[in-house]
């Protein structure tokens, strides 16, 4: 299979179920929503040493949040409850409480109930008002430049993390620029996050290493520079490869922007060095979701 | 499920206390046997079907009271589902503990409307008399959820040691507003008479129309003011309100900033009256 003339490899990358949340952050303008969801996120490229996977889902218009204000939709990953509980107390109550005219919102409406603002508001030594308007309790915690207004409760919901795809091309520059195209592309995708740096990973892990305190280590198999040293899985023209991880509320927004993101990669062409398409996996032996990119393009 | 409409067919010799007649019942029952229910008429019992005519129809799922006067206490008192409409007045009591659902009165109602009210929305088209969403006789909490409309006037205390919910007032409201308030909201659309938030513990007391500043400092000499704020709650509460009252939800959306008073400070209160700006 291939898409303008990029070569689309026979495989699937495997993914895991992760536990999810949508939040909703406001402020006086997009300046200060942005600079809150940017520190929320940050720190948050993989739950093997980060806790939890994050990232910016889409800006909001004011008419879309709760306080009628600009906002940003931010979605958050772990790979359990009680770890999205932590995260999400520790990254709103340091990067959302402390960032001027912010608010926070839950922005999602069912699944099972997990703090938000129920500890946040003990900031609040007592000053703190609850406001509930039908089923929602709101928290005001007074902060010095006003109020920190805080929904109670968030919801969280069955996710997917890992989803990938890999961009074989022929140097570094042609592996960013189909990148780039590719994250561009997805960014319109709801429901799903790109957590690494500008969307984009090229530390490919392997599971294991030699060294045994590491539970991961790189994928030598795909990495240019051990081509002639190593068993390798690159051809002979493959300079760089750079993966795009994908977390996703569910199957279906995973597949949409694989395939969105895919082929805006091969829309940069083999003319300007882009040679294939792979995804990682572990056989089919780790993660139960396997989205076979192939079928995923058909 | 039926809708049923009941009838009053006489005036009242004395209040009759209709707490049994509520839509999650009556609606599953045929007209005998809604009939056959006893209410006490003063001192004395009567059957429903003695008291009202009775009309029992498939459609719309609703209990409707034609004909009410204010001698009919204790209407959609501990309704917890369904739709209660009364055409008519109504007496003291009206929604008592009512826990969910909804009631409107296309009258006047006596006193104590809402009290103990825990969820659901009672709205009042006509005046409601004392202690609307109060708390009543001994107990220590007024209204505890839900939404307490009222499109006429207000008697005295008002929200009486409410608890939680949320009142519209949108017309004068009497003495003794938000007294001994302990949570929730009030949403004043028109002024109020004297001794405002006496006692307030907490709680937000909303004035949307402007205020002179002057009169309020004399009014509210246990209150201080804050300043002047925009709150990202006022349209929180906007958005809450934008179905079930789309014209209050447009005069907040009026509102730029609010300021804000504290108080009671003679009884170490964090409650706060926002007066539109």
């Amino acid at each position: 299979m291939k898409i303008n003339g990029v070569h689309i490899e026979n495989t699937f990358a495997e993914a895991f179920p992760m536990k999810a949340t949508r939040l909703i952050i406001t402020a006086a303008n997009d300046t200060w929503a942005d600079h809150a969801a940017r520190a929320l996120t940050g720190f948050a490229t993989s739950v093997i040493a980060c806790g939890c996977e994050a990232g910016i889902e889409r800006t909001l218009e004011p008419h879309e949040t709760p306080d009628g204000r600009p906002g940003i939709s931010v979605l958050l990953f772990t790979m359990s409850k009680k770890e999205l509980i932590k995260q999400i107390q520790n990254r709103v109550g340091q990067c959302v409480l402390t960032c001027p005219t912010t608010a926070c919102y839950t922005g999602l409406e069912e699944g099972d109930r997990i703090p938000l603002g129920k500890n946040l508001r003990f900031f609040g030594d007592g000053y703190q008002i609850s406001k509930k308007f039908g089923d929602k309790r709101y928290w005001r915690v007074p902060v010095m430049d006003g109020e920190f207004v805080c929904e109670e409760e968030t919801h969280i919901a069955p996710a997917i993390g890992g989803g990938n795809f890999l961009i074989l091309a022929k140097n570094q520059h042609a592996a960013l620029l189909a990148s780039e195209a590719a994250i561009e592309a997805m960014r319109r995708v709801p429901n799903v996050i790109m957590p690494f740096p500008g969307g984009v990973v090229r530390s490919g892990s392997k599971v294991g290493s030699k060294y045994k305190a590491l539970p991961a280590s790189t994928n030598h198999r795909f990495c240019p520079t051990l081509k002639g040293l190593v068993d390798n899985d690159l051809t002979p023209e493959v300079g760089a490869v750079l993966e795009i991880v994908i977390d996703g509320l569910d199957a279906k927004s995973i597949d949409q922007a694989t395939r969105v993101g895919i082929r805006a990669a091969c829309s940069v062409g083999t003319r300007k060095g882009i040679i294939s398409i792979s995804a990682g996996n572990y056989g089919g032996n780790l993660g139960p979701h396997h989205f076979k990119l192939r079928e995923i393009l058909n | 499920m039926n809708g049923v409409t009941l009838t009053l067919k006489r005036q009242p010799k004395a209040s009759i206390d209709c707490r049994s007649l509520l839509p999650e019942s009556l609606c599953e029952m045929a007209a005998q046997e809604i009939a056959e229910l006893v209410l006490s008429e003063g001192r004395e019992m009567q059957s429903v079907g003695d008291l009202f005519d009775i009309e029992v129809a498939s459609g719309e799922q609703h209990l409707r009271i034609k004909g009410a006067t204010a001698a009919l206490t204790y209407i959609g008192a501990g309704m917890s589902r369904g739709r209660l409409i009364v055409d008519g007045d109504a007496g003291d009591y009206v929604g008592y503990d009512l826990s969910d659902g909804e009631l409107i009165v296309n009258g006047n109602v006596e006193a104590f409307a809402g009290s103990g009210q825990k969820d659901g929305l009672i709205h009042i088209k006509g005046s409601a008399g004392d202690y609307a969403g109060g708390a009543a006789d001994t107990k220590m909490q007024g209204l505890k959820g839900g939404t307490l409309m009222i499109s006429g006037a207000c008697g005295n205390y008002l929200g009486y040691k409410m608890r939680r919910g949320i009142i519209i007032a949108h017309d004068f409201v009497g003495d003794h507003c938000a007294n001994n308030m302990i949570a929730g909201t009030i949403i004043l659309g028109n002024r109020c008479g004297a001794n405002l938030g006496l006692g307030m513990r907490r709680g937000t007391v909303i004035f949307l129309e402007k205020l002179n500043l002057d009169k309020i400092k004399q009014e509210l000499p246990t209150f201080n003011l804050s300043g002047s704020f925009s709150l990202p709650i006022m349209t929180v509460l906007r958005h809450h309100l934008h179905e079930t009252n789309h014209h209050i939800a447009m005069r907040l959306a009026k509102i730029q900033s609010v300021n804000r008073y504290c108080g009671d400070l003679g009884y170490d209160g964090q409650g706060e009256i926002l007066v539109a700006n």
